[in-house]
């Protein structure tokens, strides 16, 4: 099957108008301060996220959605990585096709619940919730099941400190029968897969940007460290993962569009993209060297949303199995 | 982001599957040589025939004229159908051929392509030097004009298909006052000329597909010059473009079906500590979905790089990337089958193929058209922008 994995004009008005209003609007560097964490800057804007059309995009118009496709969400979401936004964006975005897309199109705000723990889930998991303070819903997407429940409804909600701090957590237990909606079958997991794929090529590109820009502009030993070999090749290695992540991704999305999905593709995209977007952040801190390892600069900011979206809804063991067609 | 395939490209698929199917040759290609040359001649001379060769090359040449979503259905159905690499047309099919359909006068262009598609020629490539590999543009090679003709001496080395080449892309010094970029011509070279000489190399896979060859006083017409005398470095780096971009795509194809093959082996052979399937083993298992994910991304960036074509002439500098993960993952793909096989891995011509063979040679990969450190820094400088520094 041959797929154009560039963008059609539409497409890439959509990537220019998205990319442009969250460069503006919810820059990365925002995150330098700690008003900002934790959702609160989208939260502030949220009225214009909603106009711009983001919860409901790839939804039919029946179905009070915008009427376009996987393909226009796809591109969202990599600007939404190049950004760090905050998952609840992501989140309201997956739960507008799980739930009532004119509510999330009118302000309704949804959160991602993750598995705690490793392993086998029984009928009550215990999760971690993602920014949720500000969120009507939870959805919960395990890979048979997609689940929508009333935030009011958890139980034991108690507030955790992470690695991530820019992003809040709290951990509650959920139960299957608490849910407020439940859709069997595996289309809304692997959609958002593709979804969170997406994010993390936007970090693995974003991190190379980042390098690329520091290296052109250090000096040292008399030129800029990008003209040494060292840190060129370490930058053109990020260059090529980036592009795997970003081409897998889009060649999934296009194979689900044109109703042939395929799993293991899709967790090819979500390898690619979870190993580029780690691999490149640590690529990133190395070459700002002093400054990568400090909390001022954003280098550090990368790679902890990176392992951050990683360890949403699955892990990496799951997703070797997944691509070989061994999973249980 | 969308499906390119119309329902009149699906039907162009399915002809081309029975077409594949009905014909891909079953016997074993040799490993080199003139039985190898005269294997990939009469192949190709076959899908001339039956209307299959240069299917995006234009009409007047011989091409089908269509677009570059029929060739690149072509190439897929091609690996599907496992059909023999391409092997000694590589260069005029997805090197010389390209380049002069976009480089090339309109002499060039009646006498040489359809000798191409019909498999009546062999070329070559004739870039590095034993003194200029990956400084190209350091190369010493020279044309004195003398006339209407160009009287070349030097040395060329590592020509792939070199000893049964009929035809060579030479790149040559006619300017040694001008700066080293800009005193270089791209001439057509005929092997058979006199003055010529070639002295084949054993690569270490054990087979002769390689050479050095001398020139010694080699007269070549002037209208042999393909672009401007002087001005062959663009014209060489367009040539580079399509071996970088998707001229490889044959063998990527062929890559992933070595890569379905290891899984299969996976299956069907048993476990390395006792399990029932080696697949069964978590080390086994982790390393074949890796480089199945590697191999995805390989077609993935091919696929863009296709849809970049399609939005311009001469491919840029991006297709290095895809070069890059295609020269360290041919290693590491056919080196597994040692790790799953075992010991029967290293039989050639085991039950599984020749692993041995695929392994060896295809340590080229991550040298030939630019060594992966070379491809690094195009991609730093060029994609990039980064500085060129003292290094």
């Amino acid at each position: 099957m041959i797929l154009d994995l560039m963008l059609s004009d539409e497409q890439e008005l959509v990537q220019d108008s998205t990319g442009g209003f969250l460069a503006d609007r919810l820059p990365l560097e925002r995150l330098r301060e700690e008003a900002n964490w934790q959702a609160d800057a989208e939260i502030l804007v949220w009225d214009e996220l909603t106009e711009l059309g983001l919860f409901g995009l790839g939804v039919e118009e029946s179905r009070g959605g915008i009427g376009m496709s996987l393909a226009e969400e796809v591109i969202v979401a990599q600007a939404l990585g190049e950004q760090l936004v905050s998952p609840l964006v992501l989140a309201t975005m997956v739960a507008a096709h799980l739930g009532d897309a004119g509510e999330y199109a009118a302000g309704r705000r949804a959160s991602f619940a993750t598995p705690v723990r490793r392993g086998k889930y029984g009928e009550r998991i215990e999760v971690h919730l993602l920014d949720s303070k500000a969120s009507e819903d939870i959805v919960l997407l395990l890979p048979d099941r997609a689940m929508l429940f009333d935030r009011s409804a958890l139980a034991d909600l108690t507030p955790v400190a992470t690695m991530d701090e820019t992003v809040g957590f709290e951990r509650a237990t959920l139960d299957h029968a608490a849910a407020r909606l439940s859709v069997e079958g595996s289309r809304l997991f692997e959609q958002a897969e593709l979804l969170i794929s997406s994010c993390l090529a936007g970090i693995a590109q974003q991190a190379c940007n980042m390098a690329v820009a520091y290296a052109g502009m250090r000096e040292q030993f008399g030129q800029p460290i990008g003209a040494f070999q060292a840190v060129k090749h370490s930058c053109a290695e990020m260059a090529r993962r980036a592009e795997a992540a970003l081409c897998q991704t889009r060649l999934a999305t296009a194979q689900s569009l044109a109703d042939t999905p395929d799993s293991s593709a899709i967790a090819c995209a979500r390898l690619l993209a979870g190993d580029g977007a780690i691999e490149n952040a640590k690529a990133n801190i190395q070459v700002h060297g002093g400054m990568g390892f400090t909390f001022e600069a954003n280098a550090h900011l990368l790679l902890k949303r990176a392992h951050l979206l990683v360890s949403l809804n699955g892990n990496r063991a799951q997703l070797l199995q997944r691509i070989i067609g061994e999973e249980e | 982001m969308r499906l390119l395939e119309t329902p009149d490209d699906t039907d162009f698929r399915h002809s081309a599957r029975e077409w594949l199917d009905a014909n891909v040759p079953r016997e074993k290609r040799p490993h080199d040589g003139w039985e190898q040359r005269e294997f990939d001649l009469t192949w190709q001379k076959r899908q001339y025939e039956a209307g299959w060769a240069g299917i995006s090359w234009p009409t007047e040449y011989d091409g089908k004229g269509l677009p570059l979503v029929r060739q690149a259905i072509w190439h897929e159905e091609y690996a599907r159908a496992g059909a023999p690499q391409i092997g000694a047309m590589f260069i005029g099919l997805s090197h010389a051929g390209p380049t002069l359909i976009v480089k090339g006068s309109e002499e060039h262009k009646q006498r040489y392509l359809p000798a191409i598609l019909k498999g009546e020629e062999v070329w070559c490539q004739g870039f590095s030097e034993p003194g200029a590999g990956s400084d190209l543009a350091s190369l010493t090679t020279s044309g004195r004009i003398e006339d209407d003709h160009l009287v070349v001496n030097g040395s060329k080395i590592w020509t792939t298909y070199g000893p049964v080449a009929d035809l060579q892309e030479l790149l040559i010094r006619t300017s040694s006052e001008k700066p080293r970029h800009k005193g270089l011509s791209w001439v057509i070279c005929d092997l058979r000329s006199e003055g010529v000489s070639i002295r084949p190399i054993k690569a270490m896979s054990g087979y002769t597909h390689f050479c050095q060859i001398h020139y010694d006083d080699v007269r070549i017409p002037i209208e042999n010059v393909v672009g401007d005398i002087d001005g062959g470095w663009s014209v060489a780096m367009a040539t580079l473009g399509f071996e970088r971009g998707t001229g490889t795509i044959g063998h990527q194809m062929e890559l992933s079906r070595w890569m379905d093959q290891l899984v299969r082996m996976a299956r069907e052979l048993p476990g390395p500590c006792g399990e029932e399937r080696a697949i069964d083993n978590g080390e086994v298992a982790g390393q074949l979905a890796r480089l199945k994910a590697d191999v995805a991304a390989l077609q993935a960036m091919t696929s863009m790089a296709i849809a970049r074509n399609m939005r311009q002439e001469v491919p840029g500098a991006e297709g290095n990337l895809v070069a890059l993960q295609f020269g360290e993952l041919v290693r590491r793909v056919h080196g597994f089958a040692f790790e799953l096989a075992g010991n029967e891995a290293f039989e050639r011509d085991g039950p599984w193929g020749d692993w041995p063979y695929e392994y060896l040679d295809g340590f080229k990969w991550g040298i030939g058209g630019g060594t992966l450190e070379i491809r690094r820094n195009t991609i730093g400088e060029r994609l990039l922008g980064l500085p060129k520094g003292r290094s």
